[in-house]
């Protein structure tokens, strides 16, 4: 390939470097100019050659795959300059230099993992996509945001070791870099490598660092987190684990599970989290089927996602920004003040909906024909499950979200309308919203499409007269059963409070086994070390002087320790491994 | 924005809005049920247009269905039934919406709940203007 095309991921790396150093002004320049400057690359890398290129670069004795560029990658390429630049144009307002700087690295890394050709590449954007984004949880207030960071990154540390762990053990058994490409459930390696991939793409009982930390985060910081973490997951299962069966049933209780959280959460961010969590089971159904259909289904329904569920993120961003507060009942009446976040959240609101000419209605129902028209399995069941779940969009997402914000009882408040920056982004990502939904053809040619040779040919059209009445009807009466309970005073009420899931395992049950029994036990052997450390010191003190620091470790460790622990553990088992 | 407390309604002064009169929000209910009858007979076009199923590709339409695969058949027929969607979206929120009240009687808790477990002091902001906690 020509050599004038840079690797994606340099422009948001390196670009993001100079962040810290740059005014608002030229900031938000910046801003602008690194995303764009980035997607031009991409599009030029696209056109390079039309087939695949692939450029290679010596690491460790490995020669590392850093650029694989199909249609698949380019896909993802696109989205993510996409998100970033309206990511950057959100955060015109932003004075945290460190929000920034980590959330264009973030992005960067992204870029970097979607087109990793190798198992051992993809890693390590793998962890470099977690120790940047953590910093956007950080960036939130309180020791509320502090603590879900610390469990974030735990999460997200614990998918990189599986993710290593796994890529070790191909590399034992074949002697080589493993390719990543589609891979088979059949060994401890890549059920490791799943299960990597699962953490980060929110499988259930995995899902609670997502509903924890996005709502903790500041409204930038809950944006660029929303656009990159979950979706090169599902990037990553496509290429990967397309047509594995588990992920039909899995994808499912992701699909239906949320929406009933959704509907009692009082924090809107927090709804959206459990929204995202229903989307998603939407492109790991679809990923789990692995027809080309349904797989080109499930990367077209990513794409729509970061955009219109982003958008949905801004306005309650913006609302946050303006209000301090995202909860249900603190707010109401908004629209008097603040019209065009209201519009605005009315497109995302419709998109993610599947209003027809709105782009959620070209993308999930390529999914849900997929699975209607599936042959080797019955999937009947699937396809009602999938038109609940899509009937709770609706209610959460659709309604939920824009009538407690912006409309519902008047809360009083009269907060100003967003900042230019914020209105902006947030009108790009309704015009893109729009056009997806409006040329759905056009949109579908950016989609892998055959490229990747799955069962079946990709051909679909969304704008059926059948599809059009029939998704109507769902939604007019969906809608109208969430007026009328309203109006019979049956809807339940926002009301303060926190509702428990599988979050209650983490944060509940094993830190009471730790207290209850596990505790007293290793701490009791404390007094044992203690003992041991007072008389070794006291022996080396009188051999070599004062030369041993005091290991402690029979104690409560911090999340911090146990996070540098596994950093240590996880960096000496890689130098194990690949200088061996 | 803490000056008006959360049953707040519109500070005094203040002229209504469209939306805030209620002959208004009752025009705008009556619009939308109207709207969603006529959604329901909107499946009469049926009778006329031949209704793809979902579970038949639009590119399979002129052949015989069974030529291609066997049909499961409650989807078919349940999708083809008069109004089928309308129903079903109706029935989905239903159900949603009362078996979330029942989920909410097992998984409610005091907005502390997790943050009590820490002996340090939250921040006074980080809470929002919950009257809660």
């Amino acid at each position: 390939m020509d050599n004038y095309w840079m690797h994606p991921a340099i422009p948001l790396l390196l670009g993001s470097l100079m962040l810290p150093f740059l005014n608002q002004r030229l900031r938000q320049v910046a801003l602008v100019v690194l995303p764009a400057f980035g997607l031009l690359n991409v599009i030029g890398l696209g056109r390079a050659d039309g087939a695949d290129v692939s450029r290679y670069m010596d690491f460790a004795g490995y020669t590392l795959d850093v650029l694989r560029v199909d249609k698949l990658s380019l896909l993802f390429g696109y989205l993510f300059h996409i998100a970033a630049l309206i990511g950057g144009i959100y955060s015109f307002h932003v004075k945290d230099r460190m929000q920034l700087f980590t959330g264009v690295a973030y992005a960067g890394s992204a870029v970097g993992a979607v087109f990793a050709g190798d198992l051992l590449t993809l890693f390590l954007f793998w962890e470099l996509l977690a120790v940047t984004s953590v910093f956007l949880v950080w960036a939130g207030k309180g020791a509320e945001a502090r603590r879900a960071g610390g469990r974030y990154l735990l999460a997200h540390i614990s998918s990189g070791l599986l993710l290593l762990i796994g890529t070790a053990m191909m590399v034992s058994e074949t002697g080589a870099l493993p390719a990543f490409g589609h891979m088979e459930l059949d060994s401890a390696a890549t059920w490791m490598i799943f299960l990597a991939f699962g953490i980060k793409i929110g499988f259930p009982l995995f899902h609670t660092w997502i509903v924890d930390s996005y709502p903790a985060s500041t409204a930038s910081g809950t944006l660029f987190l929303s656009a990159f973490t979950t979706k090169t997951a599902v990037y990553c299962m496509a290429r990967g684990f397309a047509g594995e069966d588990v992920l039909i049933y899995v994808g499912a209780v992701m699909c239906l599970f949320p929406i009933f959280y959704a509907v009692i959460e009082n924090d809107l961010r927090r709804v959206l989290s459990y929204s995202m969590i229903n989307q998603i089971g939407f492109m790991v159904v679809g990923i789990g089927i692995g027809t080309t259909l349904s797989v080109n289904g499930a990367v077209a329904h990513a794409f729509a996602d970061v955009i219109f569920k982003g958008l949905l993120f801004m306005s309650m961003g913006a609302v946050y920004l303006r209000v301090g507060s995202t909860k249900g009942t603190d707010l109401g009446g908004l629209y008097k003040s603040m019209p065009w976040t209201t519009g605005f959240c009315l497109v995302g609101a419709a998109s993610i909906s599947a209003v027809p000419l709105f782009s959620g209605f070209v993308t999930k129902s390529m999914i849900m024909f997929a699975a209607a028209t599936y042959q080797p399995m019955d999937l009947t069941w699937l396809w009602f499950i999938l038109l609940f779940a899509s009937a709770g969009v609706l209610e959460h997402a659709g309604i939920k979200i824009p009538y407690f914000a912006f409309f519902a009882h008047d809360s009083g408040k009269r907060p100003k309308e967003a900042p230019l920056g914020m209105r902006v982004a947030m009108g790009l990502s309704s015009v893109l919203c729009i056009l997806i939904g409006c040329f759905p053809q056009t949109f579908y040619q950016l989609l892998p499409g055959n490229e990747l040779g799955l069962a079946g040919e990709f051909e679909y059209s969304p704008y059926t007269l059948t599809h059009i009445v029939t998704q109507v009807q769902l939604l007019f009466f969906a809608a109208a059963a969430v007026f009328g309970m309203m109006l019979m005073k049956k809807y339940p009420a926002e009301v303060p409070s926190v509702n428990v899931d599988a979050d209650v395992i983490w944060r509940k049950l094993l830190p009471g086994i730790w207290k209850r029994f596990l505790g007293p036990v290793f701490l009791g052997l404390s007094a044992v070390e203690e003992r041991f450390l007072t008389w070794v010191p006291a022996q080396t003190v009188r051999t070599f002087g004062h030369g041993l620091p005091r290991l402690v470790i029979f104690k409560e460790w911090s999340q911090g320790s146990i996070i540098v622990l596994i950093t240590l553990m996880l960096s000496a088992y890689l130098g194990l491994q690949l200088f061996s | 924005m803490s000056d008006h407390p959360h049953h707040g309604g519109p500070p005094p002064g203040e002229a209504p809005r469209w939306l805030d009169k209620p002959e208004n929000i009752k025009k705008l209910t009556i619009g939308f049920f109207g709207a969603c009858a006529v959604m329901f007979l909107a499946d009469i076009i049926f009778f006329f247009w031949h209704k793809h199923s979902t579970f038949q590709p639009a590119e399979w339409a002129a052949t015989p269905v069974e030529e291609h695969f066997h049909l499961t058949g409650l989807a078919e027929n349940a999708e083809s039934f008069f109004g089928f969607y309308s129903v079903y979206g109706l029935l989905a929120i239903i159900l949603l919406v009362v078996l979330s009240v029942g989920l909410r009687k097992v998984v409610m808790r005091p907005e502390d709940f997790y943050s009590r477990d820490y002996d340090e002091p939250e921040d006074p902001d980080s809470h929002g203007e919950g009257k809660h906690g």
